[in-house]
């Protein structure tokens, strides 16, 4: 069974008058269908206004689609008795740390959403456990929310998805408040978490760096998916990702300028590693062709 | 409980410096900016704004609040009037303008960041997040500063609303001479933009440098938390494999023009690689 299937799937926001009359309709989400595999590790980019964020709350439930279904573990969002169990094997990570920290110690805070499900309290003490463990802030355990560093906070936000014990977290722009520690650190657990765990990833994010080891990216623009494949596949396409206003990872964009240079490099250079990988040889061999002279 | 949040800073910024200002989250950043306008008063030492002691008696703070233009984070958060046009004049009505000089002086605010003439009449709280963002600095652009300090003001916006804020600070700094401070937890684009770096550890001032410069020291910024951009680690690697690019090179253009060096020797055709 797969994590996700949406099938044509429309959604617009409707903007009303005082007197309920439509003053406007914008279409989010225009006819998007696609199916994400258990265990994977999906990225969506698009420029603000594409519709990524709308399909992420399509995707538990906060919102319904207007027409299509989303079926998250073959269970319809638009179907109120299944709701809680959505909710639950579909947990969701925003951007902004401190909208979504409640409580005034970071075991509260994690504890909140098992407690809501009626778990027993040895259970919900072992969760708050292993949940901290696998994010790294078990050493925070009694300390105050509001003392920790952004990406601390978004660890513990991530612990309180966990300790519902999801199949899928989908994370909206999770790193953009972050330094770059802290975005590391997110992105590391993030990581992990879909491979130690299994856990189904959608990370929606700004960061071209970020989408370099996902499985899949999905690229929107209006509504729409416009390019869908692995990152190597969708780095290749520098032109059309910078007419999307996208970027592309910093190495991948410098192999591509030493190409139109006229250097031989293959397309998609993703890392430094890469990068390197196929530039040496070429400096080596120019080099031999001078005669060594400055070797 | 006392503690220290700026230990010892000293520095000075020319007129018509872009300055960029990084350190990690909790290293004395906004501290530090916001003793620039005078919000935060210094325990000891002072800050001199044009060779004037700014915490001296009797000097005018209300006024070096209109030339020390200071932006703070998510400043979207601030627009509350009714249109935007409205919402920018507030800053120079305030100074005491009349309304025909706080509507001119907004409007040109307003043309500078490249809000579009449409977008005036039309509530702060229906536009786009990049262009609010822009409504913002445009209410402190009014005032015309002669500093303008921005804490982060790319923070969060995609990856065009980000050009568009950087290009409009860039073409602030070279047209209309503005000095620049610019907060940023991006290495690329204080790389790109910056003439100089100032860089916080721990509430001291570790550097305050060209950004080549400071980049040298990687490993150092590593240690801070920081990192330096990818295209200075691509040096550093090439430089190990006994390849000599210049090891301060920290954009993808200066880095296309130190690899393309490589092949074009004085004495090899261009066209044979």
């Amino acid at each position: 069974m797969n994590m996700i299937e949406a099938a044509h799937v429309f959604y617009e926001y409707v903007q009303k008058d005082e007197n309920d009359n439509i003053e406007e309709v914008n279409e989010a989400l225009s006819d998007l269908s696609l199916t994400i595999e258990k265990g994977s590790f999906v990225c969506v980019l698009g420029h603000n206004g594409s519709g990524k964020s709308t399909f992420a709350k399509l995707l538990n439930g906060l919102q319904l689609p207007k027409e299509g279904t989303i079926l998250i573990s073959g269970m319809d969002t638009r179907d109120d008795a299944s709701l809680l169990n959505i909710r639950r094997s579909c947990g969701m990570v925003f951007q902004n740390p401190d909208n979504q920290i409640i409580a005034n110690v970071v075991e509260e805070d994690v504890a909140f959403g098992p407690e809501n499900l009626g778990v027993p309290t040895d259970e919900i003490i072992r969760r708050v456990d292993e949940a901290l463990s696998k994010v790294g802030m078990e050493a925070y355990r009694l300390k105050s929310p509001n003392r920790l560093s952004g990406g601390q906070k978004q660890r513990v936000a991530i612990a309180g998805v966990m300790a519902m014990k999801p199949e899928c977290i989908v994370l909206d722009e999770p790193t953009a408040m972050l330094d770059p520690s802290g975005r590391r650190d997110v992105m590391r657990t993030v990581r992990e978490l879909n491979k130690r765990e299994g856990i189904t990833i959608v990370h929606i994010t700004h960061y071209m760096e970020e989408a370099v080891d996902a499985d899949r990216i999905i690229v929107m623009d209006d509504g729409k998916i416009v390019m869908d494949g692995a990152p190597r596949d969708i780095f290749s396409r520098v032109d059309e990702l910078k007419e999307l206003s996208l970027d592309v990872p910093q190495m991948t964009e410098l192999a591509y300028e030493l190409r139109k240079a006229g250097l031989p490099l293959p397309l998609g250079i993703l890392t430094r590693e890469e990068l390197l990988q196929h530039l040496l040889p070429l400096i080596r061999k120019a080099r031999k062709e001078r005669g060594g002279k400055d070797a | 409980m006392e503690s220290c949040a700026l230990k010892d800073v000293s520095f000075e910024i020319d007129d018509g410096m872009f300055v960029g200002l990084i350190g990690h989250t909790g290293s004395g950043k906004s501290t530090l900016i916001q003793h620039l306008n005078g919000l935060i008063r210094p325990t000891s030492g002072t800050v001199y704004f044009n060779g004037e002691d700014i915490f001296a008696p009797g000097y005018d703070l209300r006024a070096l609040r209109s030339k020390v233009g200071l932006v703070f984070q998510y400043p979207e958060y601030q627009l509350f009037e009714q249109d935007v046009l409205t919402d920018v004049k507030f800053g120079p009505k305030n100074m005491g303008l009349t309304d025909e000089e706080a509507e001119k002086r907004a409007r040109e605010a307003l043309g500078l960041v490249g809000v579009d003439e449409k977008l005036l009449k039309r509530s702060p709280f229906e536009i786009s997040g990049g262009q609010k963002r822009r409504v913002a600095i445009a209410g402190v652009l009014a005032m015309q500063p002669s500093l303008l300090i921005l804490d982060e003001p790319t923070a969060g916006l995609d990856p065009r609303g980000r050009d568009e804020i950087l290009e409009c600070l860039d073409r602030l700094h070279r047209e209309k001479g503005l000095t620049i401070l610019l907060v940023s937890h991006s290495m690329e684009d204080v790389a790109r933009y910056a003439d100089r770096l100032l860089v916080m550890d721990q509430s001291r001032l570790c550097f305050f440098d060209t950004p080549r410069e400071v980049f040298r020291h990687y490993k150092e910024l590593e240690r801070m938390g920081l990192s330096a951009p990818q295209i200075t680690y691509l040096a550093a690697e090439l430089r190990r494999e006994g390849i000599l690019v210049d090891e301060s090179m920290s954009t993808v253009e200066e880095a296309r023009t130190e690899i393309l060096k490589l092949f074009n020797d004085e004495d090899q055709d261009q066209n044979s690689i």
